[in-house]
């Protein structure tokens, strides 16, 4: 026994099932993963950073990241463990925003595979696109995201790096 | 003189001109990037963060996170200060992952203003910009479209 012999939990492309919802476990976004996003990108945009600005604003407070949102959501999908090992990469993703995410609110997400096909690159690999909709702690959406998977469809192990 | 009567200096609605291309300065990004992405996010997948995880077929080594290639790119934009108290907020953002990021490459970005119209509220219009994000070699990393809600008139705090 040894650690190469960990199965990687994800689900492999023939499993994902077209049109079955998923559900994220939820997390609060706090005025710490802000700055911490500040620091991280470079983005100081005042809109986020700066209070008295962000009081002047059409939102009347400072808002979190729309990015925050995003990388937030992709955390909370990949903590399903349903991707782990077998979503190799990412291939293309959109992402629209509703309604602005404030401190301290609390967001999950819904997820539904929609289209799957096999790569013809990749022949062990497919491309599932999957629709993603995040939701605060009233269920108003805040985002829409579409991401495109290459998904393997064979089980991976470690090997020698 | 106090906190209220600093000056934006991000670029209004008119000032961006359609068809020229922005260029920003460029960052390379480090193993600690990846790592306070991955504490950032909670997404830890082995991609990024197992050596033992390697991507036989694919790109030999550890990949750097394409949301880390990503907000890194919109630090890059906002660091430029052409954004400085006049992006209202963003609407859309739509990426393309062309080739793999490694950890030491060297990534700027590039924005294109391919379309302009103003928001039926006052003060406010939508720019539809064609990115690119590029490395040290000059290739493609990721390209897309952003569309960003841009004041037309300088705000002020108050």
């Amino acid at each position: 026994m040894s650690m190469r012999d960990y199965s990687f939990r994800g689900l492999l492309y023939d499993e994902w099932e077209v049109d079955k919802e998923y559900i994220t476990g939820a997390r609060t976004i706090t005025e710490t993963d802000v700055v911490n996003f500040a620091g991280l990108s470079g983005d100081w945009s005042a809109t986020h950073i700066n209070d008295v600005y962000g009081k002047s604003t059409v939102y009347g407070s400072r808002i979190v990241y729309g990015n925050v949102t995003f990388i937030v959501s992709t955390g909370l999908l990949t903590q399903t463990m349903l991707f782990e090992g077998t979503a190799r990469t990412l291939l293309d993703m959109q992402i629209s925003y509703q309604e602005p995410v404030r401190f301290e609110d609390t967001i999950y997400c819904r997820f539904v595979p929609v289209e799957k096909r096999p790569s013809r690159k990749y022949p062990d690999c497919g491309i599932v696109t999957f629709k993603v909709y995040v939701y605060n702690q009233n269920d108003q959406q805040v985002a829409e995201e579409r991401l495109v998977f290459l998904v393997s469809r064979k089980t991976v192990h470690m090997q020698e790096a | 003189m106090s906190v209220l009567h600093y000056e934006f200096k991000g670029m209004l609605y008119d000032e961006w001109e359609l068809d020229k291309t922005y260029i920003t300065a460029a960052r390379t990004i480090r193993q600690s990037d990846v790592d306070r992405y991955c504490a950032l996010s909670g997404d830890y997948s082995p991609e990024y963060t197992n050596a033992l995880f390697v991507q036989d077929s694919f790109f030999k080594k550890q990949v750097v996170p394409g949301g880390l290639t990503f907000i890194i790119g919109n630090g890059l934009d906002c660091q430029t200060l052409w954004v400085d108290g006049s992006y209202i907020g963003l609407l859309d953002q739509q990426m393309r992952f062309s080739a793999p990021v490694f950890v030491g490459d060297t990534i700027y970005l590039t924005m294109t203003p391919t379309a302009k119209r103003l928001s039926r509220k006052p003060g406010r219009g939508i720019i539809t910009y064609q990115i690119q994000i590029l490395n040290q070699k000059d290739e493609v990393v990721m390209d897309g479209v952003w569309v960003i809600l841009m004041a037309t008139d300088r705000e002020h705090m108050e």
